[in-house]
């Protein structure tokens, strides 16, 4: 929608290519970057009827070749508004999960994390659930259709159309996470209703892959989100830099307390799949 | 569009009103500023006053000196309509009326009366060996007032060679020190830190709103239509306000009043066609210009599909009109028609324009009592087309109506003052979504918003002995914000306020009082300090949520929630012209403080969002530094050597943890280098070479993990540095007819001669084989860019 407006280097790679003969080029460049403190970062999430997953990690240099280190050892406590409370189950180094407490609608979580000096904590409600009218995925040569204009071009491109019914007396949030072959999308797809409330919306997230054949599965987990976990996402920049790149990148808005990394997730869950064909 | 028409006549009337009532008091004050400089003489004196034209075309010569042999230092220049006036005491002097490129006229006059002469002066064809007989002033540099003041001759911008061989006026003056770009291909200019939203471009006094076409490849001026550029760096006199950073403004030519010509030129990705010629000879003249690109029309022979099926062209429309009803009135008629249609397979559109219009009217009270009034219109609109199945349209409009009523007066030789009024009547329409039947999109359309900007000015330039020239003045403006709507206020991004106002209620004022001071000290005709103190404010904030000016960028008015942006700036500067001003050296150092500074949160939503106010972040800047420049008027060999060193930094609340950082267009050490030679009667060559720090830019310092996918940990904004941008550009003019009656030149240039490759973005990017590496990318646009365009004019 309007953040098409954003792909703005990419408009004036376009018409700087239109305009003159010398194409753009990408070459690798030497950047020295300086070194960065590791920080903890927190991926926290409760979804309606599941229980709460937390994976804790450290950030490393920019440069740094190698895994991401898990921090284990840490005490987690999840809690909701009517008292309950549980600590979680390190079941893999770094990963955290509930065994008692799921998350429900209208329900208000708080979440604590404490490890060595750190302390970290957050709260937010899961959203009412807004079901998914329609979910189906279609092969196309271009975007919308079109017939191919090379020889020998093939459908490499999937759109993936998910609708839902906006509920027109409420403000709503969506995140879609989008997942083909097991790996979750990097693109962070997250909509409000600002300027669609109360319609039937048709979301559009296309895929391309020339390496996706039969058998292969592109799924989606549409989740209602609170306004805060929308602005953690939307506010999560690119890497770019330099005249061409959109507003100056930075950390996304965080809604934790006591950390600069990571996100507290209350969210409803609808999960959809798509087997090629 | 309900009521916004009776909206408007109503306050424009209302402040006319006002506007006429407040004539008395000036007058009063305008007798005090007199007071404060005139000495009285017991003498009898007489005026002299006139215009200074060419003698060819009939173009009234801006800036062109009067000179009084007998009395070193006193004279006259010309007004923005070629208008002087000169009171002296009754006796017989000599006059040196000279502008540069024209030959000088000396003459005797007795003066014992009031008389009225209008000098007609000749292009200057000699060819440049030849030696020079009349004296003409090339030391004005040295003995104005002006300090931060960079000024471009129209001839000279032609034979400076620019990517795609388009002349243009901005490309120019972003050459000379203090006046800054981002890169190549990057829309808007910064002046001494200013964002490029801070400039006040000014078309026959008509703001342009969005001076840049295609994104920044072009700007929207035409330099076949242009008379007369001045660029103040934050230094401009009492009769400009409105923005913090700077001052452009740009001057239409008038027509030939003598003979019709036509004019032109054809490139390779653009054309121009000029007409001018007289109404009636010598009272009035027309000039219509027009400038088309055509790179689309090419696209469209592509075979290819993804080519074929764009749209990309820009067009410009420059038409004047002037009438000189008898000695003491003189009217003209000028507008400005531009727009940009970009076109993407059918599926994504965006266009976006400017349309001015100027009429003015000149007037002599009497020899020493000249007026200009003026009402302007000016408009700027975009419109966003999605065409897919849910598709929508998105415009904005920002227009203003603006009447403006000035005065020059020259009481004597030694004061000129200049005061008026100016009203301005600003509707901003932000946001407008129209959507297709079957959109998933709520056609919605945002709160209009109108405002009125009243500005009073008075100031003068007075010159109380050959040492000395003052130019002091005071800007006071009046705002106002006008219901009907609902108006918020946020704290935090959130709402804690909601105010119903009825139409024509006041929702918020601001007043403001603006010094300006610039003063010179003249040690001789060669030698000069000057120095300045002004204060400017803005009510009108550009909102841009890329790091780059763009179209579709959102004009707010200030409002609870905005302050109008200010800006202090000192500077001071030294002046030298040696080698019989052959050269002129200036050295210049500047320090300016910005309030009330705007920024926007990460992410935020800036299209058709009635609650943008809320996504806004507020804090305050700094810039300093210091400007060379070294020009070389004279000889076969011109041009100009310009080094600044500067710093611009900004403090805004939730960036940064609050401390202080560059700002974007922080480039310590900025050079660029300027060579026209004149070979011979046919040829000249000319070349730039710049060099620029990288701009300020923020890298990640650090990455980490989120859904098993690497993402950047950023430790603080702008912390890195682009790497250094440098570029050569030649160009040649080859003369291929030049007679009285016809002429003809092809342009040649190489755009990036070296093919430096120049990096537009740096990225970093997992690596594709191993996503545990992570490798710096940079994307460049431009290597080697030939052009050819081929000139005429009969």
């Amino acid at each position: 929608m309007l953040l098409k407006i954003k792909t703005y280097s990419k408009l004036i790679i376009l018409m700087a290519a239109m305009l003159s003969a010398s194409c753009s080029e990408i070459i690798e460049i030497e950047i020295n970057i300086n070194d960065s403190h590791p920080q903890l970062v927190v991926e926290a999430s409760i979804g309606r009827g599941e229980p709460a997953v937390v994976v804790l990690t450290r950030s490393v240099n920019l440069y740094h070749t190698g895994s991401f280190p898990p921090v284990s050892g840490a005490v987690i406590t999840i809690s909701d508004k009517e008292g309950n409370s549980e600590i979680l189950t390190e079941i893999n180094p770094g990963i955290y999960t509930s065994v008692n407490l799921k998350g429900k609608s209208g329900q208000t979580y708080f979440l604590n994390v404490e490890n060595e000096a750190e302390t970290i904590s957050s709260s937010g409600r899961i959203p009412e659930y807004v079901p998914v009218d329609s979910f189906r995925v279609v092969n196309s040569i271009y975007p919308g259709g079109g017939p191919a204009v090379l020889p020998n071009q093939t459908a490499d491109f999937y759109e993936v159309y998910v609708t839902y019914t906006d509920p027109v007396d409420k403000q709503n949030y969506y995140r879609i996470v989008l997942t083909v072959n097991g790996k979750i999308s990097g693109n962070n797809y997250v909509y409000d209703d600002r300027l669609t409330n109360g319609n039937q919306v048709e979301n559009l997230l296309v895929v391309y892959n020339p390496e996706l054949k039969s058998g292969d599965s592109i799924s989606v987990e549409v989740q209602c989100i609170s306004k805060s976990v929308y602005e953690y996402f939307k506010s999560m920049g690119g890497s770019s830099g330099g005249p061409g790149g959109s507003s100056s990148p930075a950390n996304p808005y965080t809604n934790l307390k006591g950390a600069t990394l990571g996100f507290f997730n209350p969210h409803t869950v609808e999960r959809l799949h798509y087997i090629i064909p | 569009m309900k009521n916004g028409g009776q909206v408007e006549q109503s306050y424009y009337f209302r402040h006319l009103n006002y506007m006429l009532k407040n004539q008395f008091m000036k007058i009063h004050l305008l007798h005090l500023f007199i007071l404060i400089s005139v000495s009285v003489f017991a003498a009898q004196k007489h005026t002299i006053s006139g215009t200074v034209s060419d003698a060819s075309s009939g173009e009234s010569l801006i800036g062109a000196t009067i000179l009084i042999d007998e009395i070193p230092g006193t004279g006259a220049s010309t007004n923005a309509y070629g208008y002087f006036s000169l009171t002296l005491n009754d006796s017989q002097y000599t006059l040196i009326v000279s502008y540069l490129g024209y030959k000088s006229i000396v003459q005797t006059i007795n003066i014992k009366e009031n008389r009225m002469i209008n000098f007609k002066l000749e292009p200057d064809t000699r060819q440049l060996d030849e030696v020079e007989v009349t004296t003409r002033r090339t030391n004005d540099n040295i003995l104005s007032t002006e300090i931060g003041v960079e000024r471009v001759q129209v001839k000279e911008i032609a034979k400076v060679p620019v990517i795609f061989g388009e002349a243009d006026i901005l490309k120019t003056l972003k050459l000379t020190p203090g006046i800054k770009s981002v890169g190549e291909a990057s829309g808007g200019f910064y002046v001494r830190g200013g964002n490029s939203s801070q400039n006040l471009i000014l078309l026959d006094e008509a703001t342009v709103y969005n001076a840049d076409h295609l994104l920044g490849f072009f700007s929207t001026f035409n330099s076949d239509a242009i008379k007369d550029i001045q660029m103040f760096k934050g230094t401009a006199p009492a009769e400009y306000g409105g923005r913090i950073s700077s001052v452009l403004d740009v001057k239409m030519n008038d027509g030939n009043n003598q003979t019709h010509h036509i004019g032109g030129g054809i490139g390779l990705i653009s054309s121009r066609l000029n007409l001018e010629g007289p109404i009636v000879k010598e009272k009035g003249s027309y000039l219509v210009t027009a400038r088309r690109t055509y790179a689309d029309l090419f696209l469209k022979l592509s075979p290819d599909e993804l080519i074929n099926n764009n749209q990309l062209y820009f067009y410009d429309l420059n038409l004047k009109a002037n009438y000189r009803i008898d000695e003491r009135n003189r009217i003209f008629l000028s507008g400005y028609f531009g727009r940009d249609v970009f076109e993407f397979q059918e599926r994504f559109g965006l266009d976006w324009g400017n349309i001015t219009g100027t009429l003015r009217w000149n007037h002599l009270w009497n020899a020493k009592l000249f007026s200009n009034t003026s009402i302007i219109y000016s408009n700027y609109d975009y419109k966003v087309n999605i065409l897919q199945d849910a598709g929508f349209s998105l415009t904005s409009i920002i227009k203003n109506w603006n009447f403006k009523h000035e005065f020059q007066y020259y009481p004597d030789s030694k004061n000129t003052l200049t005061f008026g009024v100016n009203s301005i009547y600003h509707t901003i329409i932000p946001g407008q979504l129209d959507t297709t039947e079957d959109s998933d999109f709520t056609p919605t359309r945002l709160q209009e918003k109108f405002a009125v900007d009243n500005g009073v000015y008075i100031s003068n330039t007075w010159k109380p002995t050959y040492n000395l020239n003052i130019n002091y003045g005071l800007r006071f403006s009046a705002y106002h914000l006008f219901g009907p709507g609902d108006f918020y206020t946020y704290r935090d991004g959130a709402i804690t306020d909601t105010t119903t106002y009825a139409k024509n209620q006041i929702v918020q004022s601001y007043y403001q009082i603006e010094p300006r001071l610039n003063i010179a000290y003249i040690f001789n005709e060669k030698n000069s300090v000057k120095a300045s103190f002004t204060r400017n404010t803005q009510n009108l904030h550009l909102i841009s949520n890329a790091t780059s000016t763009l179209p579709t960028d959102i004009w707010l008015s200030s409002s609870k929630n905005v302050k109008p942006e200010i800006g202090d700036q000192f500077s001071l500067g030294y002046f030298t012209n040696f080698k019989e001003d052959m050269y002129q050296l200036s050295t210049e150092i500047y320090y300016r403080w910005m309030q009330n500074q705007i920024d926007l949160k990460n992410g935020a939503d800036i299209n058709a969002n009635e609650h943008i106010e809320g996504e806004l972040l507020f804090g305050v800047g700094r810039a300093y530094g210091a400007e060379v420049l070294l020009r070389k008027k004279k000889g076969k060999l011109t041009g100009w050597i310009g080094y600044t060193w500067s710093r611009t930094e900004r403090l805004i609340d939730g960036i940064n943890n609050g401390n202080w950082y560059p700002a974007r267009q922080d480039i310590t050490h900025d050079v660029s280098v300027v060579g026209i030679y004149d070979i011979n009667k046919k040829w000249s060559v000319s070349a730039t070479w710049v060099y620029n720090t990288g701009n300020a830019v923020t890298f990640p310092s650090g990455k980490y993990l989120v859904n098993g996918n690497v993402r950047y940990y950023y430790t603080e904004r702008n912390g890195y540095r682009m790497p250094d941008y440098h570029r050569l550009d030649l160009g040649a003019t080859r003369i291929l007819k030049k007679t009285s009656k016809y002429e003809s030149s092809l342009n040649f240039s190489v755009y990036n001669a070296y093919g430096q490759k120049n990096p537009f973005t740096i990225d970093f990017e997992p690596d594709e084989n191993n996503p545990e590496v992570i490798n710096a990318v940079k994307t460049y646009l431009f290597t080697y860019v030939p052009s050819i365009t081929y000139n005429f004019k009969f």
